[in-house]
């Protein structure tokens, strides 16, 4: 004979009621419970996602300034300091011409010099162009990286050497000349995903490794 | 509903990942890609400096370059004719690589060097004095005071060295360098500091190469005025000063002349503050007892007298008459002197900080001779350095841009067996001359790569695949090679 505890299997026809499922209270109370993980679940992920943007987004930036800085770099040093346009000291500049060696030329017993050459600064549309044959019919421009700031980084447009590096109201891109040597200093800004402003400044010292080759009384023996 | 909670948890985070390792392997390929470029600067460094001490310039190859940090290096070098060499030097670190050529040209060795040089033999008499100093580094006399030009000097031939020390003494405070097969004779008091080996080979001078230049009549300045000759070219059948005169010539300039004379009283001057001054001599060079030589600069660098005949020389350079030199001025000459053809008569008034090289040197008792080895080392007007001529970044072998593998994975080469740079020089043929470490002079003849360094002290004479090492080297500066 069973205890009155004991649960009688249903459709036994001797009259208790079985237990099974959930009741409508306990349903409410699960959904509840879950909605509210899954809202303190999206909040973590939310805040999660925003900080990873940020900084992929200031990642990414850098990423962009290494690699434009690298490319004037590869250029200035393939130039002659001597093709260097302007080329006056300690002032700053937004664009630069040169003149790169391709090698050198057996018939002609001399170094031979690629077409003239022009980085600069597009204000307007706030990108550095890399242009070979600069204003002329022939010429041909590549964009190497965007989202140049107006002016560099810690700088105001007000007369002063708001950062304290000796330049006054320098744009985003600028070059200064040190003898053999450019300073490139670059400053990159974009909003990020959410409109927060994100800021790169990057700065590289560059020497050019050509130069005019002084005249030579000739390879061999010995001379005066 | 939690699998499902932890599974697009999972997938978010994967994505994270994903694009954490994208961003950190793009900036590894940007720090692989300087790695390699300032590799490949490495290898031209040590493939220049492989040029000037008369290597071929490459180093290592393709299939057993040279480890150098965590990357690899090899040199190529292509001649282009007329001593004009292309160094191409490849490398690869992680998954950068980078190629860059760099244009030079081997320059010729200056005379310069040779110092107090006689291709005949020489005799010093006594009271004769000869050492060195730097005048790059500083005055002859703030050399003396501190000591630091000791062992300097350098007299040498092509012949015998005589030293006469008589009943006084003769002094060389550095070394005495005979001919082939020659030796150093010494009698009485005499002082030499430094080594008096044979040199390996002869020297050969080579002949003066006049410049053409229009010629005006002779000059024989005696006017008390002084004759400036202004800086540029010019040509003269003869200048010659007169007694109480001067003749004060300008830099820059080159001057030719069939004679350069000074009557006693008479004054030269040769005023280098603009520029340099060459002085090409074709018949006499005499300047008198009690004349005057005076130069405005001590760079010995900034003034030259080549002394050569008009017709090609005398035997065995030519058959004509040899010019004649003697200088018995009363002088603190700093300069060159080259006289390939002539006897070159230094009287005991006539004091040379500089270099002078002759066919026939005599030294007159109680001469004072001074070397300067800056115009060894390029301070003078040449160099024998090699010149850069052009450098640039060219493009990377296509084998090599196909992956960024692992470089040692990718040249199927083992790390541990690779060469250190300066131990990849391509192998070449060494006759030298040496000190060993007891001092003994020895010779060697075979391949570099047999031959042990550490067990060199000084480098008399050397060739490397013919080709002679840098007077740098010659001139007791350089031992290891």
């Amino acid at each position: 004979m069973r205890s009155s505890n004991e649960e009688t299997p249903a459709g036994t026809g001797d009259g208790t009621r079985g237990r099974c499922g959930f009741t409508i209270i306990e349903l409410m109370f699960s959904a509840a419970l879950v909605t509210v993980i899954l809202i303190q679940v999206t909040y973590v992920m939310n805040a999660v996602s925003r900080s990873a943007q940020d900084d992929t987004a200031a990642g990414v930036l850098e990423d962009q300034a290494e690699e434009v800085l690298d490319r004037i770099a590869y250029a200035i040093m393939g130039s002659d300091r001597g093709t260097l346009n302007p080329d006056e000291e300690d002032l700053h500049y937004t664009s630069l011409d040169y003149k790169v060696s391709l090698g050198w030329d057996e018939a002609l017993e001399d170094v031979v010099w690629d077409d003239p050459q022009q980085i600069a600064l597009e204000q307007v549309e706030s990108q550095v162009v890399w242009k070979e044959n600069p204003d002329e019919e022939a010429e041909r421009r590549v964009v190497w990286g965007k989202y140049v700031a107006t002016l560099m980084e810690g700088e105001d447009f007000n007369g002063i050497d708001d950062n304290a590096n000796g330049l006054i109201d320098e744009e985003g891109l600028h070059f200064v000349i040190d003898g053999d040597s450019v300073t490139v200093r670059l400053t990159l800004r974009r909003a990020d995903a959410h409109g927060n402003p994100v800021s790169v400044k990057h700065d590289r010292v560059v020497t050019c490794r050509n130069f005019t080759p002084p005249d030579a009384a000739g390879a061999g023996a010995m001379s005066l | 509903m939690a699998l499902a909670c932890v599974v697009v948890v999972s997938v978010l985070a994967g994505s994270f990942l994903q694009l954490s390792t994208s961003l950190t392997r793009r900036q590894r390929g940007a720090t692989d890609r300087k790695d390699a470029f300032y590799l490949a600067e490495a290898g031209l460094a040590e493939a220049y400096t492989g040029l000037t001490l008369a290597r071929t310039g490459a180093v290592g190859s393709m299939e057993d370059p040279a480890v150098f940090g965590n990357g690899v290096f090899w040199v190529e070098v292509d001649d282009l004719g007329d001593g004009v060499k292309e160094l191409e030097s490849t490398a690869l670190a992680g998954g950068g690589r980078a190629t860059l050529s760099l244009i030079l040209r081997r320059e010729s060795s200056s005379l310069a060097t040779l110092g107090i040089f006689s291709n005949q033999g020489v005799t010093v008499q006594p009271d004769g004095f000869v050492d060195g100093y730097d005048s790059s580094v500083g005055s002859y006399a703030d050399q003396v005071a501190t000591g630091t030009n000791a062992g300097m000097g350098l007299l040498g031939s092509n012949g015998e060295v005589t030293l006469d020390g008589g009943a006084t003494s003769v002094t060389i405070d550095g070394d005495v360098v005979p001919g082939p097969g020659q030796s150093v004779t010494i009698t009485g008091a005499v002082t030499v500091t430094g080594a008096t080996d044979a040199r390996g080979e002869l020297v050969v001078l080579p002949p003066v190469e006049l410049p053409s230049l229009p010629s005006s009549p002779a000059v024989y300045h005696t006017d008390s005025v002084a004759l400036v000759i202004p800086a540029g070219e010019h040509g003269f059948d003869g200048l010659r000063v007169g007694p109480s005169a001067e003749i004060i010539v300008t830099g820059p300039a080159t001057l030719r002349t069939s004679t350069l004379l000074a009557d006693a009283r008479g004054r030269l001057t040769f005023d280098t503050s603009g520029g340099p001054i060459v002085v090409y001599v074709t018949e006499e060079v005499n300047l008198a007892s009690r004349s005057s030589v005076t130069t405005s600069s001590t760079n010995p660098g900034e003034l030259s007298w080549i002394v050569g005949s008009a017709s090609g020389g005398a035997a065995p350079l030519g058959g004509g008459t040899p010019p004649t030199v003697a200088l018995n001025a009363s002088s603190a000459f700093h300069g060159f002197v080259y006289a390939p053809e002539s006897t070159v008569a230094i009287g005991p008034s006539f004091e040379v900080f500089g270099a002078v090289v002759a066919d026939q040197l005599t030294l007159a008792a109680q001469g004072r001779l001074h070397f300067d080895r800056a115009l060894a080392a390029g301070g003078g007007t040449n160099s024998a350095m090699p010149v850069l001529l052009a450098w640039r970044i060219v493009d990377i072998p296509p084998a090599l841009t196909a992956s960024s593998a692992d470089p040692f994975k990718l040249l199927g080469v083992n790390r541990s067996a690779l060469r250190m740079p300066a131990d990849a020089h391509a192998d070449q043929w060494l006759s030298i001359l040496y000190l060993d470490l007891l001092s003994v002079a020895q010779t060697y003849d075979g391949w570099e790569s047999a031959f042990d360094w550490s067990g060199v002290t000084q480098v008399l004479s050397g060739t490397r695949d013919g080709a002679d090492m840098t007077e740098f080297q010659q001139a007791g500066g350089m031992s290891v090679l």
